[in-house]
């Protein structure tokens, strides 16, 4: 632990543990977000803090008390009662959280978030602008989804919601009950039971095209699973590796798709692929659990992607080339362009 | 070692704000235990890297000089009103959502800074209850986003290797403005030193760990500076139109974007397809997403987007 996490944090505990005589070292872990051993470190550098030269005036912490009961008193640290300023990324950090929060919260709960933004604003002093130097956009759901989604939770209903999945066609009409609301990776996410599917499942706030709340109580279905991680498609069973070479222009997947392992194009890949070979050409393996989203991938990515497992996805592969050309005949058949639409 | 370190910063932090008037630097060094036994020069670096670390714990080390001093004498003090947050009193309701907020970080490093700044706002708010059905986590891309915002928050110049959009890679000098995270990526803005220009630069293609270089506060904000009108580029403000016509019962998610539209009705067009305009800005992105509805859609205007998406599924047919 360095000191520039381990100073900030003293600071912080030292008005903590003057206003709270007698902590448990458990709870001050929980409240600091470090463990009990921490902690005891932490006091261990506190104690005969000071002036050097001065005895009596440094801080005095009864280590028999720690040691034996996990209970914290502490004494002589009246320069340090209060807290010092909130450093920049002290501010900063709970700033993007309470921004992230506002996009995904009810209606109901924007105006305290506002209130305490500003708070923290106005506790910055000369530094006020800091929080618009960092900023967060969630992609969520429209003010009017996302207070029918907290009144759902709330008065624990079921909804009834027209979704659009990524990896299907036509949007579905799907009933749920809700459990809750998460941000990942700057998408917010509602965590519910699905009554259709028998299971919990996360639905993108932004697919969800419509919800209301109907009048039958949610049911009892056990814990909800916690949050999925980045790589949430390696927890489905049924998922299948793809092979994918892809062409330089097409490296943003490796980026946004959660990959199970990219390395540099080969001779050999690009003669699989058919290609001639480039430096910056990628081959990434993923995780595939439904094929529609495959056949969809490689018609978005035009000659840009190859599958180099060919065998295993041919009816994929074979399917977006039927679209693409039925697309383009259509294409051929109706409506020539007709000029720029202007905005 | 660094427990060491921290025991010294906190006991060179209690003697300047314990201090009555400002302290020279002999007197800093034979009050603070930590400076004992080092030799000149190294009392020197330390003491000058502690002051910088102090400082970007948000301190403020006034200098100046005691009314007795001769001319050339520098003194060091923190003055109590800048050192002490002023009372902060949070609402239950408000004390609830930071406690949310706080969250944000999991187990990132930085949950640490955010659990500071919540007790210390705690202390003079009432409490909040932890039962709130949201769970805002803020992804950042690790070992780069942290140095970036400490750039940010210090005003220093940082320096990395960018690998673009076609492969290419450049080491680029930024002053950094701001951070932002849209749509999953996090992009900095900033003066590009070398260029000497506005340049924004995604956080997920800055290859190894970025490195500041410089003194803390080397440069100023441009007046009049709007990050948010920068950023609001990157989102997706529409800026152009497409004219699209989609097959009944599908692709829901661009029939939603769709407004009303005037455009003729093409010859041949049949009667249960619907004719929509859809606003976008960045072309490349909606290229794929027509590519990617195939047969569901036809594209009718603009000409060059029109063109662009045939080419694209050119491309998989082959």
């Amino acid at each position: 632990m360095s000191s520039l996490q381990q100073v900030p944090r003293l600071l912080a505990l030292v008005p903590y543990l003057v206003r709270h005589p007698g902590a448990r070292v458990a709870d001050v872990a929980v409240d600091f977000g470090v463990s009990p051993e921490q902690v005891r470190r932490d006091l261990h550098v506190l104690w005969y803090c000071g002036v050097s030269g001065m005895p009596d005036d440094l801080i005095d912490i009864n280590m028999d008390q720690v040691d034996q009961h996990g209970v914290i008193h502490l004494s002589n640290a009246d320069f340090l009662s209060r807290p010092l300023v909130l450093s920049p990324t002290e501010a900063l950090t709970l700033v993007v959280g309470l921004q992230a929060l506002r996009q995904v919260a009810g209606p109901d709960a924007v105006g305290a978030i506002d209130q305490a933004l500003a708070k923290v604003r106005a506790a910055l002093g000369t530094r006020s602008e800091l929080p618009d130097q960092v900023v967060v956009e969630v992609r969520s759901a429209a003010d009017r989804v996302r207070a029918t989604l907290d009144e759902a939770i709330a008065r624990q209903r079921r909804i009834e919601m027209e979704y659009q999945p990524d990896h299907v066609l036509e949007s579905q009409r799907r009933n749920v009950d809700p459990h809750s609301v998460a941000v990942r990776d700057g998408y917010a996410y509602l965590e519910a039971y699905d009554l259709d599917r028998q299971g919990w499942r996360s639905f993108r706030l932004d697919r969800i095209v419509d919800a209301v709340v109907t009048s039958i109580p949610a049911g009892q279905h056990g814990a909800a699973p916690s949050a999925p991680g980045r790589h949430w498609l390696s927890a489905l069973d049924d998922a299948d590796p793809v092979d994918l070479w892809l062409a330089a222009d097409a490296r943003w997947v490796a980026e946004k798709y959660p990959v199970e392992a990219t390395r540099a194009a080969t001779a050999e890949d690009a003669a699989s692929a058919g290609v001639e070979p480039h430096p910056d050409d990628l081959v990434v393996t993923m995780l595939i659990a439904e094929p529609e989203w495959l056949t969809r991938l490689l018609l978005r990515l035009g000659q840009s992607a190859r599958v180099l497992n060919a065998d295993r996805w041919r009816a994929e592969t074979t399917e977006a080339a039927e679209r693409a050309r039925r697309a383009i005949a259509m294409h051929q058949r109706v409506g020539e362009a007709s000029g720029r639409v202007e905005a | 070692m660094a427990a060491r370190k921290s025991e010294r910063q906190m006991n060179l932090t209690i003697v300047l704000l314990a201090a009555r008037g400002y302290l020279t630097r002999h007197q800093i060094r034979r009050r603070v235990e930590g400076y004992a036994g080092l030799s000149d020069s190294a009392f020197e670096r330390a003491f000058e890297r502690d002051k910088d670390d102090l400082r970007r714990y948000g301190m403020e080390i006034s200098t100046g000089q005691n009314a007795e001093w001769a001319a050339d004498e520098i003194g060091y003090r923190i003055l109590r009103s800048e050192f002490e947050l002023p009372p902060v009193h949070l609402t239950a309701e408000e004390a609830a959502v930071v406690g949310l907020a706080s969250r944000a970080w999991a187990a990132h490093d930085l949950a640490g800074s955010t659990a500071n700044a919540v007790r210390k706002l705690s202390l003079d708010s009432e409490a909040g209850s932890a039962d709130l059905p949201w769970d805002p986590v803020v992804t950042v891309p690790e070992h780069v986003f942290t140095p970036f915002m400490e750039a940010v928050n210090t005003r220093t110049r940082i320096r990395f290797d960018y690998r673009n959009s076609r492969g290419e890679v450049s080491r680029r000098v930024l002053e950094p403005w701001g951070l932002s995270q849209t749509k999953g990526s996090w992009y900095v803005t900033g003066r590009d030193v070398d260029r000497d220009g506005r340049r924004t630069f995604k956080l997920d293609r800055v290859i190894d760990t970025p490195r500041t270089t410089g003194a803390a506060g080397s440069f100023d904000l441009p007046p009049g500076l709007d990050l948010a009108a920068i950023w609001a580029e990157l989102a997706d403000q529409p800026a152009r139109s497409a004219v699209l016509a989609l097959r009944p019962g599908t692709e829901a998610v661009l029939r939603r974007r769709g407004i009303d539209t005037d455009h003729p009705r093409p010859d041949g067009l049949p009667e249960d397809w619907t004719l929509l305009e859809v606003p976008y800005s960045y072309e490349p992105g909606l290229i794929g997403e027509l590519a990617a509805a195939a047969d569901n859609v036809l594209v009718l205007a603009p000409a060059d987007l029109r063109e662009r998406v045939l080419e694209r599924l050119t491309g998989v047919t082959r």
